[in-house]
């Protein structure tokens, strides 16, 4: 899925560069065409700060394109703002260029109501950008939502009016420009949302950061200020040259202000992690005095954290507990309950209970707060070193391989159980089998079977059985180091989708 | 990828889901269901084009079959042979009401 959302915001970006290059494009052509004779030199200047502002605004909308650390609906508006103000720019500019040329007179009419249109279609986009920091759902909101979208559409509507009325502006037939008599009228939508926006900023001060406060006051406040500065001197424009500039800021604040938040976040699951790791037994050999025993595990979680684990103990001198769980879901969610889960499970079977009992208790003590509805799949076994005697018992989770001697590595189909964690009052089946000296048993969850490569094929239990049978009579590290690099080479490049975890117990007897 | 269908008639709801319930698809469903799910007596799930299923979208049905213990009843029809092996695996046939 995301790598569908990728190709599609690729193909999105090389569709914007191409619109903006030929605007470009467009713009460098007719200044190239007009040529710098009898133009003012203001006029030069206005020129030379829309085509920054239009640089910068191209910037920007592709650095929202590879940025993904700015999702959601802030950067939908962001955007919007972004393409409006390049939108006003790129109008600016024209209308300097086609001034006074009278052949391009209807050329200058039809950039000028765009020019005028950009105004109120980029107050009503910071707005609803505002709208989505402060983050409050409410009747004032939606009413203000409402009045500004009207606003907005009416403010349109006058200036299409204006084609025919010349209320705003007037382009003469020798191709001049000249502001109306009513020209600070189109004025008044902005300053309304200005205003409103101001108010809403500062009534909802608690909830926005600091530098969210800031960026947008100086959004309001600079191109206003600058508007009515030059509001009464004909022949200077550059609103739309600070916009940009400003824009550049908030990308610039909020980007730091995020990238912030998120390496906060990453040292927490990095410690989380650590945390995990250390609490999952891996000092190998485990048990360096017990030469019946060959025992080694891995746990490779898909992300930071994991919901898979393994565990093993002994409740006395003679008897060895052996678990492989899988969490329902990924990541920290996973990792809490997994925390739990083994907790639980590690504390019931030190009782001295049977397997069935202990994962009986494991199960009700799991249900008794279960809000997230998370469950466990675990496979239980207890193995009496002096005899061989295993006893176990499966909720929910995959077979496991034995390979017992002189065969290979089968699956071994033992009777399934409900997960743990599911549903009160589980009762579940244990059984037994004896092991003869040289038996091999090996344990996995299903990001093994599960992994898939780049054409979406599943390794599957074929595969890894074949892996184990190959490495068969090696040690459990080996085995294990083995059966890894096998699934890695499987799957090649490709992410892994699962926690992959396994473990090997070789019983010498 | 997941599409989902419903189709409602009064108390009664079938879902049918075509594709992949797992992680990146299994919020879609959740969401949904926990909108619909209200006023339910009986709960149909058609997997007849389920290809897989994770076990974040076991949790939905188990969530599922615990609210429809509650207030009615929740059957699962047209289960595949891989699915089937699925729920065989994780004890879900035990919990589950298969046709």
């Amino acid at each position: 899925m995301d790598k569908e959302a990728d190709i599609r915001r690729k193909r999105q970006a090389v569709t914007a560069c191409a619109i903006y290059l030929v605007l470009f494009v467009f713009c460098i052509g007719i200044i190239y065409a007009r040529g710098s004779e009898n133009i003012y030199p203001i006029y030069l200047l206005n020129i030379g700060v829309d085509l920054t502002g239009m640089v910068v605004c191209f910037v920007l909308f592709i650095c929202c394109f590879i940025d993904t650390g700015t999702i959601g609906s802030t950067r939908k508006y962001y955007k919007f703002l972004i393409n409006v103000t390049f939108l006003g720019l790129m109008t600016d500019l024209v209308s300097w260029i086609v001034d006074s040329v009278p052949d391009l007179k209807t050329l200058n009419l039809i950039d000028n109501t765009l020019y005028y249109m950009c105004m109120p279609l980029g107050c009503y986009f910071f707005w609803r950008y505002t709208e989505t920091m402060i983050k409050a759902d409410n009747r004032l909101i939606k009413k203000i939502d409402f009045v500004l979208c009207c606003g907005m559409t009416a403010a349109i509507v006058f200036r299409l009016i204006n084609i025919l009325t010349g209320m705003y502006f007037t382009i003469s037939d020798q191709g001049v420009y000249s502001r109306s008599a009513l020209y600070p009228v189109s004025m008044i939508y902005m300053f309304v949302v200005s205003a409103t926006t101001i108010f809403m900023v500062f009534k909802y001060h608690k909830k926005l950061e600091r530098y969210q406060i800031m960026v947008l006051l100086l959004y309001v406040i600079a191109p206003t200020g600058v508007g009515i500065m030059t509001m009464m001197v004909y022949g200077l424009s550059i609103s739309y040259g600070v916009i940009s500039i400003i824009l550049l800021l908030m990308y610039c604040l909020i980007n730091l202000e995020q990238s912030r938040i998120k390496a906060a976040a990453e040292r927490d699951l990095s410690v989380a992690a650590s945390i995990q790791q250390s609490h999952i037994p891996n000092i190998f050999p485990p048990f360096p005095g017990r030469p019946e025993i060959d025992l080694y595990a891995a746990m490779i979680p898909a992300r930071e954290v994991g919901g898979d684990f393994y565990d093993y103990f002994f409740i006395d001198d003679d008897h060895l507990c052996v678990v492989m769980a899988d969490v329902s879901g990924k990541g920290v969610p996973a990792a809490l309950f997994m925390m739990i889960s083994k907790t639980i499970l590690q504390n019931s079977a030190k009782l001295g209970k049977s397997v069935s009992e202990v994962l009986k208790l494991t199960n009700d003590s799991l249900c008794a707060n279960n809000k997230a509805e998370m469950f466990v799949t675990c496979w239980f076994g207890i193995l009496e070193l002096s005899t061989g005697r295993l006893t176990a018992a499966n909720a929910g989770h995959e077979y496991p391989a034995i390979m017992r001697p002189g065969r290979p590595f089968e699956i071994y189909k033992d009777e399934h159980g409900f997960v743990l964690g599911g549903m009160e009052g589980m009762q579940y089946k244990e059984y037994e089998m004896m092991l003869e000296p040289g038996t091999k048993i090996f344990l996995y969850t299903d990001g093994l079977p599960e992994a898939v490569d780049n054409a979406g094929n599943m390794f599957g239990t074929e595969r890894m059985l074949s892996a184990l049978n190959a490495s068969a009579d090696k040690s459990s590290e080996k085995i294990i180091g083995d059966v890894r690099a096998v699934a890695a080479e499987f799957v090649k490049g490709e992410d892994p989708f699962d926690d992959l975890t396994m473990l090997c117990l070789h019983y010498r007897g | 990828m997941l599409d989902i269908e419903k189709k409602a008639s009064g108390s009664k709801l079938e879902i049918t889901l075509i594709g992949r319930l797992d992680t990146t698809s299994s919020p879609k469903l959740e969401e949904m269901i926990k909108e619909v799910l209200p006023g339910i007596e009986l709960l149909i799930f058609d997997f007849k084009d389920l290809e897989y299923i994770s076990s974040a979208g076991l949790r939905i049905l188990l969530s599922a079959q615990k609210t429809m213990n509650k207030q009615g009843k929740m059957i699962v029809k047209n289960v595949s042979e891989e699915v089937n092996e699925i729920f065989e695996v994780t004890g879900f046939s035990d919990i589950l009401t298969m046709e």
